[in-house]
């Protein structure tokens, strides 16, 4: 899996439960709680999604399959709604 | 009278306290004398105030934990290993170690929500220590989250800290602020202090990672906590340094711990301050501090309520190892064990606590018994200061450095409850009076008259 990072006009908070999330350029917000919440702390830091789905299965007691599969799913959302870029591989 | 009451010297005046009914009061030589003739201000009808506060028996005497083992927080070492050389570093941490496997991170997580539930605890509180905690980045990942998810479906708040060295990135440095609710970063001050004290390995500095972590710590909203060692190479500059850091990282709290000498720090040529310097420079540095807004600490000397504990120990508190054992103490099993202590709890597998009934109460009784301590008016403060370090069986029965710092601050401590600050400051301009009261040989009422000149 790829490496994403934080669209540029995105911003966000930490909060107790969650993180929140706000496109500055759409005023879109939405509130991520567990499990989006820890794919979204490892999703910005730049892990793979491979790393992230190995941890999340740990976090949100899933299975490795369920998983991978949740991460690809949510990463896949937070990319069509702008949140996330798909990092320039360098390789 | 209750024998918890004390008298100690303060210049030409007496402090009373009896921390078991919270009472303090300055007093004269007549009226200390007659205290300890009549057997108490009760007998005296010297203060109707003072003399109702100290009658009957104690409220609050601390005593040895009892029943179900209830911690006071779960503590993780995600490994022992660090990527600082720190030349007093007493944790036994080596560039390579055993890391904690992310799994038992989680299900340590796990027993300790349910236990919050189970005891109607409102906050699931993990701690972090090490080696350098932050080097096993997916455990702390992995446990963090599973903190904060496991506490989101269970109703709790998470609380988590961590003590930490900051030598590292900026990212992961943001990752901390962002997600640690207290933070207690080791930082002994400017840059040529930093890199004696804590240079990494092959002797290369620390300061340039460390100011950074902290610059960032403090624009987050965790509440930062400067840990400052003080050695006899700092001490002087102690005013300066606390100034620099409440201009620089606005933390929450500055906590001051002397220098614990070590054979690693004396073979560096570190040593600890000489306590009445270090007393005075603290008090100095405190009061910078206090105007800043920002929150001194000595640990040794926190008068609010009675304990029988100074730390962790006593307290049912757990602290996972690497390799799934438990014990009460975050120390090394080698130190513990050269003091004749076995300080294991039990150990964690396959999801399954198993915790040593009988260890849990050799454990919470061995607090109770500090023979150092009997005359001493701080015993119920201080509570005899590191169990494995400090007030170990065995130990000397004399007061070392560690207590005479700890007498001084606690009694200034005091006056300044009293609204007697200038006292306090007239006490640490007069080196004699310094020494009569870190050195009086009995603090306790009824032994006063057999103790004073």
């Amino acid at each position: 899996m790829t490496r994403c990072r934080p669209a540029r006009h995105v911003a966000w908070a930490v909060e107790t439960k969650g993180v929140f999330v706000l496109d500055r350029a759409t005023g879109t917000a939405t509130f991520l709680s567990y499990p989006e919440a820890a794919i979204w702390d490892l999703a910005v830091r730049g892990e793979t999604g491979d790393l992230i789905a190995g941890e999340l299965s740990l976090i949100a007691s899933l299975q490795p399959e369920e998983s991978r599969k949740l991460v690809a799913e949510t990463l896949e959302r937070f990319r069509s709604e702008g949140f996330l870029v798909e990092e320039e591989s360098h390789g | 009278m209750p024998s918890s009451v004390f008298v100690v010297p303060i210049l030409d005046r007496w402090l009373l306290h009896a921390p078991l009914h919270r009472v303090a009061a300055l007093i004269n030589w007549a009226a200390a004398r007659e205290c300890a003739r009549e057997g108490g201000p009760t007998g005296l009808g010297l203060s109707g105030q003072l003399a109702e506060a100290l009658s009957g028996e104690a409220p609050l005497v601390p005593r040895p934990r009892e029943g179900p083992v209830r911690p006071q927080f779960l503590g993780l070492i995600p490994t022992r290993a660090c990527n600082a050389a720190c030349v007093y570093c007493g944790f036994g941490s080596v560039r390579q170690a055993d890391v904690m496997d992310p799994k038992l991170a989680a299900a340590a997580v796990d027993w300790m929500a349910e236990h919050a539930v189970r005891c109607g605890r409102q906050s699931l509180d993990i701690h972090f220590f090490g080696g350098e905690p932050l080097i096993a980045g997916d455990v702390v990942d992995v446990a963090v989250h599973r903190t904060r998810a496991v506490a989101a479906e269970q109703g709790l708040t998470p609380h988590l800290e961590v003590a930490t060295n900051g030598v590292y990135g900026e990212e992961r440095a943001r990752f901390v602020g962002d997600y640690f609710d207290t933070v207690v970063l080791s930082f002994d001050g400017f840059a040529s202090i930093q890199n004696r004290h804590r240079p990494l390995t092959r002797g290369r500095a620390s300061f340039e990672y460390v100011a950074a972590t902290a610059r960032v710590l403090s624009t987050s909203s965790t509440e930062l906590c400067l840990r400052l060692c003080v050695a006899d190479d700092n001490v002087d500059q102690l005013l300066e340094i606390v100034d620099w850091f409440c201009e620089e990282f606005r933390p929450a709290g500055i906590d001051f711990e002397g220098l614990q000498p070590t054979p690693e720090s004396e073979r560096a040529g570190l040593f600890a301050p000489d306590p009445y310097e270090f007393t005075v420079r603290f008090w100095r540095a405190r009061q910078v501090v206090l105007e800043r807004g920002v929150k001194p600490i000595y640990a040794a000397a926190i008068v609010e309520e009675p304990r029988i504990t100074f730390c962790p120990v006593g307290n049912d508190t757990l602290i996972l190892h690497p390799d799934g054992r438990v014990s009460a103490c975050y120390l090394q099993e080698k130190d513990w064990r050269a003091r004749g202590l076995d300080l294991y709890l039990g150990r964690l597998a396959e999801g399954t606590m198993d915790l040593d009934a009988c260890a849990i109460e050799r454990v919470r009784h061995l607090v109770a018994d500090k023979p150092r301590c009997a005359e001493c008016f701080c015993r119920w403060s201080c509570a005899g200061g590191c169990h494995v370090n400090h007030s170990f069986a065995g130990c000397p029965r004399t007061y070392d450095d560690f207590c005479l710092q700890t007498r001084l601050i606690t009694a200034c401590t005091l006056l300044e409850a009293l609204d007697q600050g200038e006292l306090a400051e007239r006490l640490m301009s007069d080196r004699a009076s310094m020494e009569r009261l870190a050195l009086w040989p009995s603090d306790r009422l009824e032994h006063w008259e057999d103790t004073h000149d």
